[in-house]
């Protein structure tokens, strides 16, 4: 049986992984291979480099820092950042990245999705919508870190594009981003009924019980996490044991397994406390 | 047989995850080098064929790099051992049906089919396989492991020269194939951490025994 993901995204602005708060603020939290060393250590099952400064900044992100990550890292690794030609595409892809993320050239060069994916796959391809609610409780699509309205509707988008090149799409709530209440349940669900591919979500997780909200109540293939993975240790594996004990089908992990214990309220392991004992 | 540092060609015909492939040998306590030229396959015992991308795309690659009938010729010697990965494993086969209807190697009988049945495509994530009794590449591996998948299309071909099946969508999808010389598998060992690893050592032990 095919396996809910818990992927760990890995935000990073001028070289360094940042905690985000609602696209906004941006709180330094160390370097990317660091980052990548551990969350490989604690079991993650993917994970998202995201460089949320490339595109305003006319840049694409860092293939030396994904090569380096690359080195010690054998899971599978999307990545993405100001990606608008093959080129580019091309050298995250043998930096050892297995995935890239398109996001703001999804919208300003709509043909570029399926050039990528004539060449590299459809597999290869993961989009990244910035979704923001509207007052009329329209979910309307942004880029450029959230700055730029494009006035197209999330499900519009998904509808028109989703069969032409798309592998996965990553559902990023701009309104929920760095909040710590919880995935946007109603957004999820929303995309999760038109998606013929897999969904990801992302923005709002603040305990791991909201991964299992997010997982019931929707049905989609993964949950993506920034901030909460990185001031916990051994996160990413306590993660993926909550969701276990939680009867969520996750990977057997072969490392660090923490399935039975019980979690405090800051997400950590309460010692000698286990599910079966209450 | 030890190897040395030719020995192992990682095919690197330009897209693909060539480092990924490239760091799992490593890290398996071997060298290797990347190429695309007949000097390198000529020089090679094992050819690694990493696999990100669409099938036309890598055959038309493999004609315009003049290496197309060569590792056909090379393949059937059965003195070069051969693992593809993803793609690389489905160009083994006769034709793909992706974006067209493309040739492929045909050192396998069988097709390149996308898995229509399914709901949701890619099959993307981990997913747990049944293994046969008598697979190289799993040796010492518990059964139904879980290994990272991602892809639309799938092998159809003959049971017999299939090692392990995964299960999607309620359909057994083939996993890895095994015949002679030649090996491939369907998800990412390169990707899949210690098990994968493990696949890929004990496919570079057999072609060392050989």
């Amino acid at each position: 049986m095919l396996k809910k993901r818990v992927i760990a995204a890995i935000m990073v602005k001028d070289g360094l992984v940042v905690q985000s708060i609602g696209f906004e603020r941006y709180l330094p939290v160390g370097k990317i291979d660091i980052a990548i060393e551990f969350l490989e250590h604690w079991d993650v099952d993917e994970i998202a480099i995201i460089d949320i400064g490339a595109t305003n900044n006319g840049n694409n992100i860092d293939f030396n820092s994904i090569k380096k990550a690359s080195k010690k890292c054998f899971l599978p690794i999307s990545a993405g950042g100001g990606i608008d030609n093959i080129d580019t595409a091309r050298n995250i892809l043998a930096s050892g990245a297995d995935k890239i993320i398109i996001s703001s050239a999804a919208f300003t060069k709509p043909s570029f999705i399926s050039e990528c994916s004539e060449i590299f796959g459809d597999q290869s391809i993961v989009v990244c919508l910035d979704i923001k609610k509207m007052d009329n409780g329209e979910y309307r699509c942004f880029t450029h870190s959230g700055t730029i309205d494009t006035n197209i509707s999330a499900i519009e988008f998904i509808e028109k594009n989703q069969n032409y090149g798309i592998g996965e799409i990553l559902i990023n709530s701009i309104d929920q981003d760095g909040s710590k209440k919880g995935y946007d349940i109603e957004l999820v669900k929303l995309i999760q009924n038109i998606a013929t591919v897999p969904v990801i979500a992302m923005g709002g997780a603040g305990s791991f019980e909201h991964m299992s909200q997010v997982f019931k109540e929707t049905g989609i293939s993964a949950v993506a996490a920034g901030n909460i993975f990185h001031f916990v240790e051994h996160s990413t594996a306590i993660a993926k044991a909550y969701l276990k004990n939680s009867d969520i089908p996750i990977r057997k992990s072969h490392i660090l397994d923490y399935t039975g214990h019980i979690f405090d309220e800051f997400c950590r392991v309460t010692p000698y406390k286990f599910v079966d004992a209450i | 047989m030890n190897f040395i540092n030719k020995d192992i060609l990682v095919l690197n015909i330009g897209i693909g995850n060539i480092q990924s492939v490239v760091n799992a040998i490593n890290h398996t306590g071997r060298s290797c080098v990347t190429g695309s030229s007949k000097i390198d396959i000529d020089a090679a015992k094992v050819i690694i064929f990493p696999g990100v991308g669409a099938f036309g795309e890598a055959v038309k690659l493999l004609k315009n790099l003049g290496i197309f009938e060569y590792l056909i010729t090379k393949l059937l010697d059965k003195d070069i051992y051969f693992l593809g990965i993803c793609l690389g494993m489905q160009l083994l086969f006769e034709k793909s049906y992706e974006h067209g209807t493309h040739q492929g190697l045909a050192l396998l009988e069988g097709s390149i089919m996308k898995m229509d049945f399914a709901e949701t495509l890619p099959h993307v994530g981990w997913n747990n396989i049944d293994v046969s009794s008598n697979s190289t590449l799993f040796y010492n591996i518990e059964e139904s492991s879980d290994f990272y998948f991602d892809h639309s299309y799938s092998a159809v071909c003959d049971s017999s020269i299939v090692s392990s099946f995964v299960d999607y969508s309620g359909k057994k999808v083939v996993a890895s194939v095994e015949k002679d010389n030649i090996f491939g598998v369907q998800f990412h060992p390169e990707k899949s951490q210690f098990l994968g690893l493990k696949i890929i050592d004990n496919f570079l032990k057999k072609a060392q025994s050989a």
